[in-house]
């Protein structure tokens, strides 16, 4: 990358939010996608448990409800609790998530949004942001997803660094109630040093979706993945139950 | 970051070059019109559903992998394909005893 090409201003902005102390994957990640269905109300719980080789295991659990405000944008109210092994589980943060929908689902090469987080840690030290594109890509019964997250502390004593971290998956749609497919996760470290301290899981998932009687649906997702170097954990387990009404 | 910017251009700007079928889909009485609409396989599509019902109704389909609400007296646009041959059903969920239908793409 030129000099003259840094100075670009879309770069700078970039640029601005970077420098990063390492994002790691947490247990309760999951695989957010550029699509908004306006006027419904989502009751999310998810969470995970991960291993690690010679270090303490640890497992986390989100509670979730969000509401598609518009075609465009979606917000949600999100609830962590987290614990280590030996140590008793605390609620950890509240977060306000927001998903905004760029592009119209499937007008263009791939489908574009936005996400915006912004974690309220309820221990004494700083906050973080957390935002980044999101895109979706359909080819024929295949949907693979791709969120690029910058994340940053914001508040006092707020490190002065930005982290890049991802998710991703690839979905083969076959019968609603059972797909198949793989997830990944990972962290990229510091942007000013990408791939100095990272860390990549990834593993097969499932998906389903079950109609309810009442109009209702109930959606749900899973997956076991292995580290795939030496920083990650060794084993992570992760689920997701989601309940949608109008 | 010199190819960025024109790449990114290209991929959004695809739509506006290539000319994108257009089809009308009406909801009428819970019930869509036409039940059944030919489009052209190996295509974008491009549906404008209009519902001349006054309450909201949802246009789903698995097969399609698209779920919209269209409020009533509304209008929304979905994009769609391209499509193999073959016969992709779709619904409405908020009516599904009545709201059936299916692109029947060739």
């Amino acid at each position: 990358m030129s000099k003259s090409s840094l100075r670009h201003p879309l770069c700078l902005a970039l640029l601005g939010l970077l420098a990063a102390p390492v994002a790691h994957a947490g247990p309760a990640d999951t695989v957010y996608a550029p699509i908004v269905e306006k006027g419904e109300t989502e009751f999310e719980l998810r969470g995970g448990y991960r291993d690690f080789a010679g270090a303490p295991s640890e497992h986390a659990f989100v509670f979730d409800v969000g509401y598609g405000v518009t075609n465009r944008w979606k917000t949600e109210l999100v609830l962590e609790y987290a614990a280590e092994e030996g140590n008793p589980g605390t609620l950890e943060a509240w977060e306000w998530e927001n998903i905004f929908v760029l592009t119209e689902q499937g007008e263009h090469w791939v489908d574009v949004g936005l996400f915006f987080e912004y974690e309220n840690v309820f221990a004494a030290g700083p906050d973080e942001i957390k935002f980044g594109p999101m895109f979706q890509k359909e080819i024929g019964p295949t949907v693979a997803n791709l969120n690029l997250l910058l994340e940053r502390e914001v508040g006092d004593d707020a490190s002065d660094e930005t982290e890049l971290a991802y998710t991703w998956q690839v979905k083969w749609r076959g019968q609603e109630k059972l797909e198949w497919g793989v997830q990944g996760f990972g962290g990229l470290g510091a942007i000013d040093d990408l791939g100095a301290e990272d860390e990549h899981i990834a593993g097969p998932a499932l998906f389903g979706l079950r109609r309810l009687a009442n109009g209702n649906k109930f959606g749900y997702n899973g997956a076991v993945l292995a580290g795939l170097n030496d920083a990650a954990p060794d084993v992570t387990v992760r689920f997701q139950l989601e309940y949608e009404m109008y | 970051m010199r190819l960025f910017l024109p790449l990114l251009l290209a991929v959004f700007s695809t739509a506006a070059l290539a000319e994108v079928p257009t089809h009308r889909l009406v909801i009428r009485d819970h019930r869509f019109v036409p039940a059944e609409l030919v489009v052209p396989a190996h295509k974008k599509i491009k549906l404008v559903i209009v519902n001349e019902d006054p309450t909201p109704e949802e246009f789903e389909s698995h097969e399609l992998n698209r779920e919209k609400v269209v409020t009533g007296k509304g209008t929304i646009t979905v994009f769609v394909g391209p499509l193999k041959p073959g016969r992709y059903p779709f619904f409405g969920e908020f009516h599904m005893d009545t709201a059936q239908g299916a692109l029947i793409a060739k």
